[in-house]
């Protein structure tokens, strides 16, 4: 079943054509991966998914995209909706300095003005951390600045800040290019298990990351797609001369 | 020229150097320490507690002129430390264009602008519709000298927060407000806290717009619509008046004055360089 | 972005407060020249050239009040430029790091005392010293010169000139460290390794990297001194009239409308002082104005 359809979809910073007439659809509870070599637009694809390109000075969006029923980019439709419904998770971790591990999983709500009571928070924590993997690393620390955690800790944090207010989607962009192996590998572990409550996609620039953990593959270049389709096709045996190219490593 | 002459201008400009340094701490210390000697056998609770009396008659002092001051600087941090914060969040959280950029020019404009002519400036668009002097017109016209300087640090402490701490809210669903008011706006408090102090430290010592505008007043006031005594313009008024005893009284109450300055400034320093670490 | 209610009204606050910032300093402007009005339309241009200040007869003059202004303010420059420049050269280039905040706070401070006590300070303590001890000695040695002639009175140009000198030092200072500062290492190294002595890399590397900041900086201290009212009223001696000598008492623009606003009753009156405000901001205007332009002239230049 498809979760995300693109139709269409264009789009530029400043004059640049970053994307030229994206058209794919991403299959629910699976998890896809965008690859291509720097520069091909996958980080502003996923950007488009969640409505953030369009806050770069200068960028334009055309086309749909459909959540479910819903075009996002349709007339009367509040990015801020799109953006609880689609999550993200960034390339370095980005939690609140001025907030404790506790309010920052569930800044999602608080700065929301949503109010929960004791209880309701601290269960929405508790599920969100065992999502990514943490809980018990820091169930007694959860008072604690992120300062005090390791950069890999501080990106399982930030996996269940996104995951605490229930996505449909969670978008990833890069998210372990700025960790060490074994964070890598830990983090891979979890997101083949959110696989179950989330449909994932990922940006990665490390092919052998999307061979690892991905269903489904999207290969961009220069801001087109050239092939889409299940991962084990895509590594085996690709269809297009330009996707082999880029996964023999013939360019990157 | 040889080395041995190029060593020794280099010591001596090196000397002159350290010694311009030596000439303004000299300054800093001579004029604090000639207001301290000046002003401190004067200070005593009828300085702090008592209203003005005419020169000779014993005991007198400069409360009303205290609490003036105090109520002057709250009023016009009241108003000029929302907007000044407001002018720097347009500046750097929205994309204005041209307005932006003539905001952050007037801003700069306004920072070193003569105080008298602000004062002069509120005398015109207040005093005289008003048709009295007041308290209202002080506070605006302090309010308008600390605008510049609110603005500039809030603006500086904006820019240092990471774009990637604005996007982590976006993706959260935060609406841009909610994100600014309550993400990026705490995450430079320091800065911007540092900048509401040094404001209000700069304004309690302004003497020139409130001649203008506030006026004075020798008894008790609270109201905003009617002249309110400060400690500055007391001071000017005793320190130049031919009187022994207002002269002794303007030392104390330039000490009392210097002394609060002083220490909001030293506060405001050492919050900023503590909050840096953090 | 959004479309919520929320954020239609914050950033409707934000360009209000741009907008408000904008209107102000219009209005400002606007208002000067509205009061001016009735003293331009008496005294036409004679008024900027013309020393006669007669109250009585509702004659005025603001040749003094311009010649005190810039006489004041370029030698609060003269003294400053250099002391600021030696401190800035000190804390940036010879004060040991763990010092530099320490010794930039305490010029910092300086800069923090209210012009009133400044004031205050020129004219009990540094009057009298100018008038006793300083000024006789400058005129045993400079007497012939036709700046240091007539009798030393304790208030007048010389010490306005001091007391605005020391109020900008932390301006320029201030300033010129941070641009010193910001000069890359590698440019001083690259001195060194020529050879170059301690000096030598600072006044003809370092300096040179910094000229049009450092100009800037002196200009926003002219700038402050050309403002200042409360310390300048309070050691000029208040006497309506021109002299060369250093010595004499005069006034300023800021000194003039201080001193007769509570004489001005009437429209001409107040007026006149308007008029002067409003040359005071056409001079602190097309000062900074011309330095920006200068100084962006330069950049783009490098």
């Amino acid at each position: 079943m498809d979760k995300i359809r693109v139709e269409n979809l264009n789009a530029w910073f400043g004059s640049m054509h970053v994307l030229k007439n994206i058209n794919l659809s991403i299959k629910e509870k699976y998890i896809s991966a965008i690859i291509g070599p720097s520069g091909c637009g996958k980080t502003t694809l996923l950007r488009c998914f969640n409505r953030l390109h369009e806050l770069s000075p200068g960028a334009r969006v055309e086309g749909n995209i459909f959540l479910g029923n819903l075009n996002i980019y349709g007339k009367d439709v509040d990015p801020v909706i799109v953006r609880r419904r689609i999550g993200m998770v960034f390339q370095r971790p980005n939690l609140f300095s001025n907030m404790t591990i506790y309010d920052n999983v569930i800044a999602g709500y608080i700065l929301n003005n949503k109010r929960l009571s004791k209880s309701e928070k601290d269960e929405i924590v508790e599920r969100s951390l065992r999502l990514a993997g943490i809980w018990e690393e820091v169930k007694n620390r959860l008072r604690e600045y992120p300062s005090s955690l390791s950069g890999g800790q501080q990106q399982r944090v930030c996996i269940a800040r996104a995951l605490a207010v229930q996505p449909e989607v969670l978008l990833m962009d890069e998210p372990t290019s700025a960790l060490d192996p074994i964070s890598t590998y830990r983090i891979e572990e979890t997101i083949r298990e959110l696989k179950k409550e989330v449909t994932i996609i990922i940006v990665t620039h490390n092919m052998q990351q999307a061979a690892r953990v991905s269903d489904e593959t999207v290969f961009m270049y220069l801001g087109e797609v050239i092939e889409i389709g299940p991962t084990a096709e895509i590594f085996t045996n690709p269809k297009k001369k330009l996707t082999e190219e880029y996964i023999t490593g013939k360019f990157g | 020229m040889n080395y041995r002459t190029r060593k020794i201008i280099n010591r001596v400009m090196l000397t002159i150097s350290m010694i311009t340094f030596l000439i303004g701490s000299l300054f800093l210390f001579w004029i604090l320490g000639d207001v301290f000697i000046k002003g401190i056998r004067y200070i005593n609770f009828s300085l702090f507690l008592e209203l003005p009396k005419p020169p000779g008659v014993p005991g007198g002092g400069v409360a009303n002129a205290i609490v003036g001051t105090l109520i002057l600087t709250l009023v016009a941090s009241l108003i000029g430390v929302p907007i000044g914060m407001m002018i720097a969040i347009a500046i750097t959280e929205y994309h204005l264009g041209k307005l932006a950029w003539w905001a952050k020019f007037l801003t700069e404009v306004l920072t070193s602008f003569p105080t008298l002519i602000i004062g002069v400036f509120v005398y015109t668009i207040i005093v005289i519709p008003m048709r009295t002097f007041s308290a209202l017109a002080g506070s605006i016209a302090l309010s308008i000298i600390m605008l510049p300087v609110i603005a500039k640090s809030t603006e500086e402490s904006l820019k240092m927060v990471p774009i990637s701490v604005r996007e982590a809210a976006y993706a959260l669903g935060v609406p841009k407000w909610k994100t600014i008011l309550r993400v990026v706006i705490p995450s430079a408090s320091s800065g911007i806290v540092t900048g509401i102090m040094i404001a209000v430290a700069r304004v309690m010592g302004e003497t020139a717009p409130l001649l203008f505008t506030s006026f004075n007043n020798v008894y008790w006031s609270l109201s905003l619509t009617k002249p309110i005594g400060s400690l500055t313009v007391t001071i000017f008024n005793y320190a130049t008046s031919p009187y022994d005893d207002w002269r002794n009284k303007a030392f104390a109450s330039a000490l009392v004055l210097v002394t609060i300055i002083l220490i909001l400034n030293i506060i405001a320093r050492i919050y900023a360089s503590k909050k840096g670490k953090h | 972005m959004s479309k919520s209610i929320g954020d239609k009204i914050f950033k409707g606050l934000a360009i209000f407060a741009s907008l408000l910032l904008v209107i102000l300093v219009i209005s400002l402007f606007i208002s000067l020249v509205i009061y001016s009005i009735p003293s331009i339309k008496k005294f036409g241009f004679k008024f900027v050239i013309d020393k006669i200040w007669d109250p009585v007869a509702d004659k005025y003059g603001a040749l003094p009040a311009i010649y005190g202004t810039l006489v004041t303010s370029f030698l609060a420059l003269l003294i400053a430029f250099p002391i600021s420049i030696g401190i800035a050269i000190f804390i940036s280039e010879l004060a040991p790091i763990f010092l530099k905040r320490i010794f930039s706070f305490i010029i910092e401070l300086l800069g923090a005392i209210p012009s009133l006590i400044y004031g205050m300070w020129g004219l009990f303590v540094l009057a009298p010293l100018l008038q006793l001890k300083i000024g006789p000695f400058i005129q045993r040695i400079l007497g012939f010169l036709p700046f240091f002639q007539g009798y030393p009175m304790g208030v007048g140009y010389l010490t306005a000139g001091v007391v605005l000198s020391i109020m900008i030092i932390p301006t320029i200072s201030s300033l010129s460290r941070e641009i010193l500062m910001a000069v890359p290492m590698d440019q001083r190294e690259a001195g060194y390794a020529l050879g170059m002595t301690k000096w030598e890399v600072i006044s003809k590397v370092v300096l040179g990297n910094a000229k049009s900041g450092i100009f800037a900086a002196g200009i926003l201290g002219l700038g402050r001194a050309l403002g200042e009212a409360v310390a300048v009223t309070m050691v000029i001696g208040n006497f309506h009239d021109i002299s060369i000598s250093l010595f004499s008492p005069g006034v300023t623009i800021t000194s003039v409308i201080i001193n007769q606003f509570a004489e001005a009753t009437g429209e001409l009156k107040l007026s006149v002082l308007m008029e002067l405000a409003l040359i005071l901001f056409l001079i602190t205007f097309l000062i900074m104005g011309f330095a920006r332009y200068y100084i962006l002239k330069r950049i783009v230049k490098e």
